[in-house]
């Protein structure tokens, strides 16, 4: 284990690239306090649980209290009810701030913006963005550098890509949007069968996993899993299975990479 | 409704339609003789088996749909596409795809062949259904991450417009297939400098697919008893608000990712209703299954389609469904292994 992906706490402050701007997902109005100077702008919203997603008050209420500018809203994976969750917020989010970036994850979400002729930029989401990501592998060529996927995202009317920096390689560089890191926590694997809504919906383990009524167990639980075989921690981060990985390339800046976008939950108070 | 069947020889389709099965999917051959495109470890031999295949699907009149369902690196690219050329010459077939883009490009490239969007396309709402519509996708293969109702509405809605298909017997992940990137293909013991090492890191894709496949086969660090995604003791740590472990939550998370359960995935019950929403067909998983495995799976999903025929009613119908299941594994099922849930 290398010591960028050492599971002990992040120490604050970060040495960041210079020239690279500062995001951090907050989710709560509690995120806001002891935000780091060096934090330039926010994301809100959601990019994992639909379940998580905030309802308008709580959104409102973050974009009210906060001084930085809230560039960017993350939507997940979505069923048809959460979809709809997240056709209230945009349609309110075009009349308060029609300028925010939307991160996609989720190609009915793309759809949803493409139909609904909003005013808002597109994000290529890390969940779409399919890295190969296993640690246990070198950064390897994959089908994100290729001209097709470059056509096709820029096609697509996408105005922005995420990258997680585990595995980056040079692929970002071979992509025509510019990029925003997401740090540190690299996505392994999701589900929409959670863990947290599984366990409490069945303490005993009885039933097969499944999409479960969710009480946001996970706001107050902790479920990590360590494999024989894989070399780091694992930590269920609401419904994705996620890993930590420090490592920041040098060089992000020649790669197209302008954008840090630091994960909810991860420093400095975590 | 239909059931596609996972096939990967020709020999398997006479002896399986003779049964009633009329849709077949398989992975295609490698493109050369070390890069493999296939995402599952069974998949035609070469160029001769799939001309027999396509001519024996055209003989008995069955449907056949090729996986193209991985992320293929800039430099496999060319190489399948003049596969694609080639194996378009022997015969009618459509296309099961995952990557957006590459959809989007064989669209505008071989506009004649049907085109299916994957499992990997995580098609999880209707509007996702509806971009893989526009993007001119036929059918559109709905994951096992979605309950009851949320499949129903989506099949309820789309499918006038656009085929449906659903999951109906064998394996199914814990997670979903469209968004995991946790490499099942390890190699641990591996020597730094073996030709095996040097490949490894050349490879893209899924990892090992380009090796021999003496050696792919080999390179399962955790057997084919171990799959990585279940979860053995002393792997699964959980704690509440206060840090403490919570071991009986431990017990019940090994239960929920259990091998056995892992293996014995099943949605039959759920047909019913899939059926009246409007739902084309079923899938069963196991290509690499032997042809009297994959003939036992269509019969038993054959027959579950079969008593729908006579409306037993919903109770009727699961309990039906449930002897099935016992009859093919050996062992009730307790609603332990469904699918999709209620």
């Amino acid at each position: 284990m290398s010591p960028a992906e050492s599971p002990m706490p992040i120490e604050w402050p970060l040495e960041f690239p210079e020239n690279t701007s500062i995001g951090m997902h907050v989710q709560r109005t509690g995120d806001l306090e002891n935000l780091p100077e060096r934090v330039d702008f926010l994301a809100v919203g959601e990019e994992f649980c639909e379940r998580l997603l905030p309802k308008w008050n709580a959104l409102e209420e973050i974009l009210e209290k906060t001084r930085k500018p809230v560039t960017t809203f993350l939507t997940p994976p979505v069923a048809d009810e959460g979809l709809r969750h997240v056709e209230k917020l945009l349609d309110k989010l075009a009349r308060v701030n029609p300028g925010m970036a939307i991160g996609v994850n989720d190609w009915g979400v793309h759809q949803l913006l493409r139909d609904g002729h909003y005013p808002f930029p597109e994000i290529f989401g890390r969940l779409l963005n399919k890295q190969r990501r296993d640690p246990r592998y070198p950064p390897a060529s994959s089908h994100v550098e290729s001209q097709i996927f470059a056509d096709y995202i820029a096609e697509a009317g996408f105005a922005r890509i995420e990258w997680e920096s585990r595995r980056l390689g040079d692929r970002a560089e071979k992509s025509p949007l510019p990029g925003t890191l997401r740090w540190p926590y690299v996505v392994l694997t999701w589900t929409r069968s959670c863990p947290h809504a599984n366990l409490a919906a069945d303490p005993n383990g009885q039933s097969a996993l499944g999409v479960r009524p969710c009480a946001r167990w996970c706001r107050q639980n902790d479920i990590r899993i360590k494999k024989r075989g894989f070399p780091l921690a694992m930590r269920f981060q609401a419904n994705a299975l996620v890993y930590r990985s420090t490592e920041i390339p040098g060089d992000i800046g020649q790669k197209g990479i302008d954008q840090i976008l630091l994960d909810a939950g991860s420093a400095p108070w975590k | 409704m239909e059931i596609m069947v996972p096939i990967n020889s020709p020999e398997d389709i006479r002896p399986l339609c003779a049964l009633g099965a009329r849709e077949f999917y398989c992975g295609l051959p490698p493109v050369d003789p070390s890069t493999v495109i296939s995402r599952r470890d069974s998949h035609l031999s070469g160029g001769e088996a799939t001309a027999e295949l396509l001519k024996t699907a055209q003989s008995v009149g069955c449907r056949i749909f090729f996986t193209l369902n991985m992320y293929y690196a800039p430099d496999v690219l060319p190489l399948l596409f003049d596969q694609l050329e080639k194996v378009r010459e022997m015969g009618r077939f459509g296309l099961i795809i995952g990557d957006a883009s590459l959809m989007a490009f064989l669209k505008k490239r071989f506009g004649d062949i049907p085109l299916a969007a994957s499992v990997l396309g995580h098609a999880l709402n209707g509007r996702a259904v509806k971009f893989y519509h526009e993007a001119g996708c036929e059918r559109v293969i709905l994951g096992t991450h979605l309950n009851e109702k949320e499949l129903n509405e989506i099949v309820s809605e789309w499918s006038p417009h656009v085929e449906m298909e659903a999951f109906a017997l064998n394996s199914g992940c814990f997670f979903e297939d469209g968004f995991c990137m946790y490499e099942h293909r390890v190699v641990e013991d591996v020597k730094e400098d073996s030709a095996f090492a040097a490949m490894r890191h050349k490879l893209t894709s899924t990892v090992l697919d380009r090796g021999p496949r003496a050696l792919r086969r080999a390179a399962y660090a955790f057997g084919p008893d171990d799959n990585p995604c279940a979860l053995r003791p002393g792997e699964i740590e959980v704690r509440d608000a206060t840090g403490k472990r919570r071991a009986g939550l431990e017990k019940a998370a090994l239960s929920f990712y259990s091998l056995e359960r892992f293996k014995h995935k099943c949605g039959l019950c759920f047909l019913r209703n899939f059926k009246k929403s409007g739902l084309k067909a079923v899938k069963i998983v196991g290509r690499e299954k032997t042809l009297s495995e994959k003939r036992r799976d269509f019969l038993t999903v054959k027959a579950a389609l079969d008593f729908l025929e006579n409306d037993p009613g919903e109770a009727g119908y699961e309990k039906a469904c449930m002897k099935l299941f016992e009859k093919r594994n050996g062992f009730d099922c307790n609603r332990g292994f469904c699918y999709y849930s209620r």
